[in-house]
């Protein structure tokens, strides 16, 4: 090694670019479509509806489900949606006094977290481990 | 028991259960996502092994650095045909540490050299030097 490499100021190591793809993917894939229910818990000053929480994780797991590369995650996360549709459905039109639905607003509110978290370690597989690009802007051969 | 309040009893059960059984389903979900993601780190730390090993064996791991995401080539380079031939040891040091693999962790990695993506191409064996120029100084140290 030279002096004068010796002399060359470290340069500040900023977050690669495969973490950025990932960062990028986890706030516009998959943190916007939670927007409507994390506005509706701000405007409402407290928890959401059951309802909402049911049909938010009904169709989160479906939309996330399907842009899935993997197909047992694509066909389990279509059936947990297919069940909180269903819950969904049922919940509308029963007795809010009733025991049943605490229970619905802590299966839906785990069930987006654990969405999120089956898609994220998806996602950092093909970000992170596997270099694939996000998104691919105006560069021929993209993904 | 009249029958009409035992079937409202039981649909207002319906939507706790489906939601329990949608947890349910959704945390099997997670753990096969998860150990899905921890096998393929698995393979990469084995191939990352497997080529630092090949770059040693080819002397390349003195030659090459790996900094601020840059792939570097130390001393002085003569020639085009000096670059050429560095290309082509890392090309062959590569192709020597997956075929150590089994062929179901090669076809893995093959998918993701073999990328459409040019840029993710690049990135992905950027990355596989990376790591094994990493594991070597690591084993240095």
């Amino acid at each position: 090694m030279t002096d004068n490499a010796v002399k060359k100021p470290r340069a500040i190591k900023g977050v690669s670019e495969e973490l950025t793809e990932f960062f990028t993917c986890l706030i516009l894939h998959m943190l916007v479509p939670l927007l409507p229910l994390i506005i509706e818990t701000w405007k409402m000053k407290g928890a959401p509806t059951e309802a909402t929480l049911a049909i938010t994780a009904s169709m989160y797991s479906i939309s996330i489900g399907l842009s899935s590369r993997n197909k047992a995650v694509f066909s389990l996360a279509l059936f947990v949606g297919i069940l909180f549709s269903m819950a969904f459905g049922f919940s509308i039109g029963t007795d809010t006094s009733v025991d049943s639905l605490p229970s619905v607003k802590f299966g839906a509110v785990v069930t987006i977290l654990l969405v999120f978290g089956i898609h994220a370690c998806e996602r950092y597989n093909k970000h992170v481990v596997e270099c694939i690009p996000f998104w691919n802007f105006g560069k021929r051969g993209a993904s | 028991m009249n029958i009409s309040n035992f079937i409202a009893e039981i649909t207002n059960l319906i939507p706790g259960l489906l939601s329990t059984l949608g947890l349910v389903i959704a945390a099997y979900t997670m753990h096969k996502s998860s150990s899905f993601l921890r096998y393929r780190l698995q393979i990469e730390r084995k191939l990352a092994h497997n080529l630092a090993l090949e770059l040693k064996k080819r002397h390349i791991e003195s030659q090459v650095s790996c900094e601020l995401n840059r792939l570097e080539i130390r001393g002085s380079l003569d020639s085009d045909k000096d670059i050429q031939e560095i290309e082509s040891e890392i090309h062959s040091a590569i192709m020597s540490a997956i075929q150590q693999l089994v062929e179901e962790e090669q076809l893995l990695i093959k998918e993701s050299l073999e990328q459409p993506s040019k840029q993710g191409q690049f990135h992905y064996i950027r990355k596989l030097l990376n790591n094994s120029l990493q594991e070597l100084s690591h084993q240095k140290a």
